[in-house]
């Protein structure tokens, strides 16, 4: 059966005193999977584990049904983007994906189908020949994605992948991404919600090492419901509601600000408003903290 | 001005400068297995200075240009008024520094008041000259591979090569004058010149 | 095979493998090339004149140069000793003195090499060992120029046995040797840090295929085109000699033999070094501990140039001549070389786990500071 099952996961890096990761557990089924949390909630280290790159303290993995120690098995069935993901800048686009089909073990009978077929896919043909320093950071990550795929793997894991794209670009990587997970597990881990918003509806939210939240975005949605807020206020008045509530979203004409924002309680002169998955994000990461949102 | 320089200097030497010259001092640390330390001649005294110090150099001044192989930081230090070719002269200096005074903690052990002035402009004079080639080797060829290979092979050279005339680096082992080093200093404040100078020309190869 | 070109083609292209090839090719040229214009055809006739040192076996000769020196530095109270083959004086106590004496008599009885090493051992053991009486190093003293007679003998085994080609191979092998024994260290640690520069790791970690495989794979592709340059001097030495002496019986074979048996197996170990040092520390640590090594090597080989083997990385014969202590100690130079191929496996295999622990998470590399997550 195609699904990661993660139980009790926990890792401690020696020399720090909370662990990066704290009893996480989290069945992963076919599709997509979104990963949201903030810079280290602990995402990168969960994917690293996922890839066999570093070692839980505690806990298990089963990917596809096979345990997470056996390495070299997990290896074969996995792709992995990494966070930054870079290469041989003087190496061309073909060679760079020839060279880590083959650390992938691809049959060199199939090597240079898969590969033309993975370029016509994420539309690199034409920078076949151009060496890698010589790609966008679009174009860079979409040979990222490439060779993440070049094993055909049951099991696709993205950290981050959409950082420092443009708008287009991001788009663009998006729908691949969402093209590339009707076969497989995709893990799509990042911090910036609209990724989700437009690949999946199923996601996780790690925070502090914690898994926050697990399930649907809908579901997300629905616990951010009735804690959001729509009001106008004087420019003048902006900076002490700031420092009591969430504010999600601002927009300023003339003297006046329109804003919406986090509570935990109706206000006067305020109207309740639908949230969005980033305010539902937002609400979900403020709760156990902030005093605004408990009003 | 010169506080704010300062504490540069004292910040930088503390994040990139302080593993590699422990290492370097624990280098340096094996020269009284290896030498005599209560020579006689100053042919015998040399031998560490001459011999030794000048590898350490290489090692030391090489690391000079490690810290910005990682793309993205050349680019950001060198957005800043105070450019990287400043921070590179700050560790030139500061291994200059070190390397000198491990020299002079020698010279002292030797307790030979009549060579010591002699010595200590000779083993000074080959620490600049190895830092001068390592930096320029990296400023010409933008290879951190160079600036390594270039002093290497130089020393190499010295060894058994005999065609160096003055700007062999064992001048006292050999008995050649001691006024060599002039030509040797000479050089190297070329090669510094023309390093940082073409250092401060062109950007970093990332 | 594929795999093994594009990490051949990405090395051989690399600045830092051009800069290699450069200044090894200068450097074999401008050591050997001098030397190659030394004609070798003629044989010796002039009893007078003075031949090139050997290694003689002639116990006398060893017996005489030993006791000389002993005598000398007994009188001064001045020795020298070699620790890691640097100079160091010794000065004795006078009831230490006393004792070199009674074994410098005791020397003087001696009639065998095996009598002249036991009386000698006790004036090593006083003056802290490394000395020239250690019995490994007595062979130091049989060191003199050749006779009439056995520069004849030199000049046979030059034309018959070297066919003139081996003669030069030798010193090739010698020259080539010292270069090789540092520089590829430093070109590796550079080709190991593109990985880390190009943050290329996680990408290639996270695939099927096994450490061994990928390491193994790209140490053959560097040490075939660290080997290049050694070959192209090979190639152009070759050509040299072919020049001076046309119509002679050369072994067209004897610079590449020299090549894959003498210097091949210290570019197997400063290579293996180079990646092990990059397991290991993940920067240039590595230069520094490589390059102690190679400057002990050279001050211990420097004590005997003309042919000296034993147990050095770097084995020595910078001579034309001394052929027949070439052939008379081969084996050791065999034992030598093998022994140091296997170190470099041994190097190879340290490599290979420390990257499996760094594949797995369990190892960052040796730092003072805190690993970072």
């Amino acid at each position: 059966m195609d699904t990661i099952q993660i139980n009790h996961l926990t890792k401690h890096y020696r020399g720090k005193d909370t662990p990066a990761l704290n009893d996480v557990s989290l069945t992963i089924s076919a599709g997509m999977f979104g990963l949201l949390g903030k810079n280290g909630a602990g995402k990168s280290t969960l994917m690293r584990i996922l890839t066999t790159l570093d070692q839980a303290t505690a806990g298990s993995i089963q990917m596809c049904g096979i345990p997470i120690t056996q390495r070299a098995a997990i290896r074969a069935q996995v792709g992995y983007l990494p966070q930054n993901f870079g290469f041989y800048p003087t190496m061309t686009v073909s060679d760079a994906l020839t060279y880590l089909a083959i650390l992938a073990h691809v049959p060199a009978r199939d090597q240079q189908r898969r590969i033309a077929r993975l370029l016509a896919q994420v539309n690199l043909t034409k920078q076949a020949r151009t060496k890698v320093k010589a790609l966008s950071g679009g174009m860079r990550q979409r040979l990222g994605i490439a060779q993440a795929l070049v094993n055909q793997p049951k099991v696709l894991i993205v950290d981050e992948p959409t950082a420092g794209l443009d708008p287009e670009e991001r788009i663009r990587f998006r729908n691949l991404l969402a093209e590339f997970a009707q076969e497989r597990i995709v893990l799509l881990s990042t911090h910036i919600v609209s990724d989700i918003e437009a690949t999946t509806n199923r996601i996780g939210v790690l925070d502090q090492g914690h898994l926050l939240f697990t399930g649907t975005t809908a579901q997300l949605q629905t616990q951010a419901a009735g804690h959001v807020f729509a009001s106008s206020l004087s420019v003048a008045e902006l900076s002490a509601f700031k420092a009591r509530y969430e504010i999600s979203e601002q927009i300023v004409q003339g003297d006046t600000a329109h804003i919406r924002f986090l509570a935990t309680a109706a206000m006067p002169g305020a109207s309740t408003v639908a949230p969005t998955l980033e305010e539902a994000y937002l609400y979900l990461q403020s709760r156990p903290t902030r005093q605004g949102v408990r009003q | 001005m010169a506080s704010t320089f300062g504490r540069l200097a004292v910040k930088e030497i503390r994040a990139n400068e302080l593993f590699p010259s422990l290492l370097a001092i624990a280098f340096c640390g094996i020269m009284p297995i290896l030498f005599t330390m209560h020579p006689t001649t100053i042919t015998q005294a040399a031998l560490p200075g001459e011999l030794f110090m000048p590898l350490a150099a290489i090692f030391c001044f090489g690391g000079i240009f490690l810290p910005e192989q990682v793309a993205g930081v050349t680019d950001v230090l060198n957005s800043k008024r105070t450019q990287l070719v400043s921070i590179y002269m700050i560790r030139f200096g500061w291994y200059t520094v070190l390397l000198s005074m491990i020299n002079l903690l020698l010279i002292v052990g030797y307790q030979l008041p009549n060579f010591a002035g002699v010595l200590f402009f000779d083993f000074v004079t080959k620490v600049l000259f190895v830092g001068s080639l390592t930096v320029f080797s990296y400023a010409a060829s933008r290879s951190l591979a160079a600036a390594y290979l270039i002093p290497t092979v130089y020393f190499a050279l010295c060894v058994g090569y005999p065609h160096l005339g003055p700007l062999n680096l064992f001048i006292l082992m050999r008995q050649q004058s001691w006024t060599d080093n002039w030509w040797q200093l000479g050089v190297a404040v070329l090669l510094l010149v023309g390093g940082f100078g073409l250092v401060t020309k062109r950007a970093v190869r990332s | 095979m594929k795999l093994f070109w594009l990490e051949f083609k990405r090395f051989t292209t690399s600045l830092a493998f051009v800069l290699y090839t450069l200044v090894t090719v200068g450097f074999i040229l401008l050591n050997v090339w001098p030397m190659i214009d030394r004609g070798l055809a003629t044989a010796p006739v002039n009893p007078t004149a003075r031949y090139d040192l050997i290694t003689t076996t002639d116990f006398h000769a060893l017996k005489t140069n030993a006791l000389d020196q002993l005598k000398e530095e007994h009188a001064d109270d001045a020795y020298v000793t070699y620790p890691f083959g640097f100079a160091k004086n010794v000065t004795l106590t006078a009831g230490a003195q006393v004792k070199v004496e009674q074994a410098l008599n005791q020397a003087r009885q001696a009639d065998t090499r095996r009598g002249l090493e036991k009386a000698l051992g006790p004036v090593d053991q006083l003056l802290g060992g490394h000395s020239d009486y250690q019995a490994a190093n007595l062979q130091r003293f049989a060191v003199r120029p050749m006779t009439l007679a056995e520069a004849r003998r030199d000049h046979t085994l030059i034309m018959r046995k070297d066919r003139i080609t081996g003669t030069y191979a030798r010193l090739f092998a010698d020259i080539a040797s010292i270069i090789v024994c540092i520089l590829p260290t430093i070109v590796i640690i550079a080709y190991c840090y593109a990985d880390r520069r190009a943050q290329i790791r996680p990408t290639m970690q996270a695939k099927a295929m096994g450490t061994p495989k990928w390491l193994v794979t790209r140490y053959a592709a560097s040490v075939a085109g660290l080997l290049i340059p050694v070959l192209m001097t090979a190639l152009l030495l070759l050509g040299r000699v072919i020049l001076l002496y046309p119509g002679a019986a050369l072994d067209y074979w004897a610079f590449f033999k020299a090549a894959g048996f003498w210097v091949l197996p210290t570019l197997l170990v400063s290579t293996a070094v180079g990646f092990l040092s990059d397991a290991l520390f993940s920067n240039f640590t590595g230069f520094a501990l490589q390059i102690g090594w190679w400057l002990i090597t050279m001050m211990i080989g420097a004590h005997q140039v003309i042919g000296n083997y034993g147990w050095l990385l770097i084995p020595r014969h910078n001579s034309l001549h001394n052929v027949s202590f070439f052939y008379a100690h081969y084996s050791e130079l065999a034992i030598n070389r093998l022994g140091y191929t296997l170190l470099a496996i041994v190097f190879l295999g340290l490599t290979m786990v420390l990257m499996n622990l760094q594949r797995e998470g369990k190892y960052r590399g040796f730092h003072l500071r805190p690993a970072r997550r």
